[in-house]
């Protein structure tokens, strides 16, 4: 018999050490504890929620397409290594992947990814400022002048972190039999990637498996995103958040022959899946803007990544969203950069500020 | 059930044969004297043979302190705040086997609250700890064969960067 007063961690019972080990979730640390004993080796692999930091590749500047894809080399073969170790976990249902964001810079944006067994989108909204409400100042873009050669640096390394995301994703919903929900956030929240229960179904019964290794699965860029376009608006204010943001800039990347069913530009299709208010704006902004994108393509206004100076001081149409205000008058043709995204000049910041106190009346 | 058993006093002995006198509505956190209490087992002291009088105190004192009700909404944010300092210094405990006491007995009694909180507790100090160092702090023998374990280690080489 043991002495009664004196517990230690082998007299707690499974459950209990079960419970402790779930607690700590990082799967480094997980690791690093199935090594030490037989018994906590066996009880941790029942844990059923895992995160795990991801190396992230910096962001370049100037972008150097070598190192960016030794970047992507180097975080594909952590991954490998990480994934290993994650499949002796075999009651996992959440995965959550972190990153450290790889956008070191000031740029207000936020984008999401649609995918199955290809990527199929990417959707990308930037503001210049963003306004809780119509009095409070929230955030603004501080390097103003830099915007469109920063939005076209990040735009371009967002292409390949989608790639990469879409891999680890898939990578995790093939090898993880139970999973429920898997996210991947960056410490600046740019990124809005979440799956839960049935799509994650959806998209395992869509998976084109077999994958010979992870790395085919990572590294095989067979479907590139083509730029379906851009669209711009100088004042888009979001009824149902509240939120109102400033020359916002979306922009459509998606598959060359993705069906009419699966494409946002089509169908206008978002996940809901937000963490918080901002994330609930932005989501309502992306959906307003790809309305607004719809309709220009519509009425073939093909505009470039940023084309609209707001001159006139109040537009008299008001739609039925009352939220978007559509001017757009000169469309200057500017630098060209790869073979999707044409930048012109900023937009002039001249009317946008007077017109939020004056439209809310 | 009733409203008026504030009052009502419940005797709890504990494996080294202290007596304690709870009050029932505090005492109601641990789903297992509620359920003696619901099976009308408590009419004499309930005998508690896992809990040293030790850890009952320490249990008793978390139960109190998390039975207390705020009076306004005013001083709800203030009892929260409270209650989360409270709870940060509970678990700071001079002695390993403490806080293993104390997990055993928040299992026993099934308070899931301080379960919880002292599961994290355990959890939080093993966090950047090496392996050696989880061994020595929980005292536990290391089982593997040195074969098995460096089987274990080359799976989860990048951890051990």
């Amino acid at each position: 018999m043991k002495k009664i007063n004196k517990s230690t961690f082998d007299d707690l019972p499974d459950e209990i050490v079960l419970q402790i080990l779930s607690k700590l979730s990082d799967l480094k640390t997980l690791c690093i504890c199935e090594l030490v004993s037989k018994r906590v080796y066996r009880t941790v692999l029942q844990v059923e929620a895992i995160s795990f930091m991801s190396v992230t590749y910096p962001l370049v500047h100037p972008l150097d397409m070598s190192l960016i894809i030794s970047f992507a080399f180097t975080l594909t073969e952590s991954f490998k290594s990480v994934m290993l170790s994650l499949k002796k976990f075999t009651r996992v249902k959440s995965v959550r992947i972190q990153l450290a964001s790889s956008y070191n810079n000031p740029l207000l944006f936020k984008w999401t990814i649609k995918f199955g067994n290809n990527l199929d989108s990417l959707l990308f909204l930037s503001p210049n400022s963003i306004y809780h409400n119509h009095v409070l100042y929230d955030k603004q873009n501080s390097h103003e002048e830099e915007d469109v050669d920063m939005k076209v640096k990040t735009m371009f390394l967002l292409l390949m972190d989608a790639n990469i995301s879409h891999g680890m994703l898939l990578c995790c919903i093939e090898h993880i039999p139970l999973l429920e929900n898997i996210s991947i956030t960056d410490s600046s929240k740019r990124r809005m990637i979440s799956y839960s229960g049935k799509k994650i179904t959806e998209i395992r019964n869509s998976l084109n498996p077999p994958y010979e290794t992870i790395e085919h699965m990572l590294l095989t860029h067979k479907h590139v995103l083509r730029n379906v376009g851009h669209c711009y608006v100088p004042l888009l204010k979001l009824p149902f958040s509240g939120f109102i943001m400033k020359e916002v800039t979306l922009s459509l990347w998606e598959r060359e022959d993705l069906p009419d069913l699966n494409s946002l530009l089509k169908t206008g299709v978002l996940d809901d899946d937000f963490e918080d208010e901002e994330d609930g704006a932005y989501n309502e902004a992306m959906k307003e803007m790809l309305k607004e994108l719809r309709r220009q393509m519509e009425m073939h206004i093909h505009v470039v990544l940023i084309t609209a100076r707001f001159e006139e001081k109040q537009p008299e149409e008001k739609t039925n969203t009352d939220c978007l205000v559509k001017e757009r008058e000169k469309v200057h043709l500017g630098i060209k950069v790869g073979a999707n995204i044409t930048v012109t000049g900023v937009p002039g910041q001249e009317g946008a500020e007077g017109n939020v106190a004056e439209k809310k009346k | 059930m009733s409203s008026s058993s504030s009052s009502k006093m419940i005797e709890l002995r504990s494996s080294d044969g202290e007596t304690f006198h709870v009050e029932e509505t505090v005492v109601l956190q641990s789903e297992t004297i509620k359920q003696m209490i619901d099976d009308d087992c408590a009419n004499a002291a309930i005998p508690l043979p896992n809990v040293t009088s030790m850890t009952l105190a320490k249990v008793i004192e978390y139960i109190k302190k998390h039975a207390e009700k705020p009076k306004d909404d005013d001083d709800k944010k203030v009892a929260e705040e409270d209650l989360k300092k409270f709870d940060a210094e509970f678990v700071k405990v001079d002695q390993e086997s403490m806080l293993f006491d104390l997990v055993r007995a928040a299992n026993y009694l099934n308070i899931k609250s301080l379960l919880d909180l002292t599961c994290q507790a355990v959890a939080d100090s093993i966090k950047d700890l090496s392996v050696e160092e989880v061994r020595k702090k929980f005292n536990i023998q290391n089982d593997f064969t040195p074969e098995e374990e460096a089987k274990v280690r080359k799976e989860n080489a990048w951890a051990f960067d």
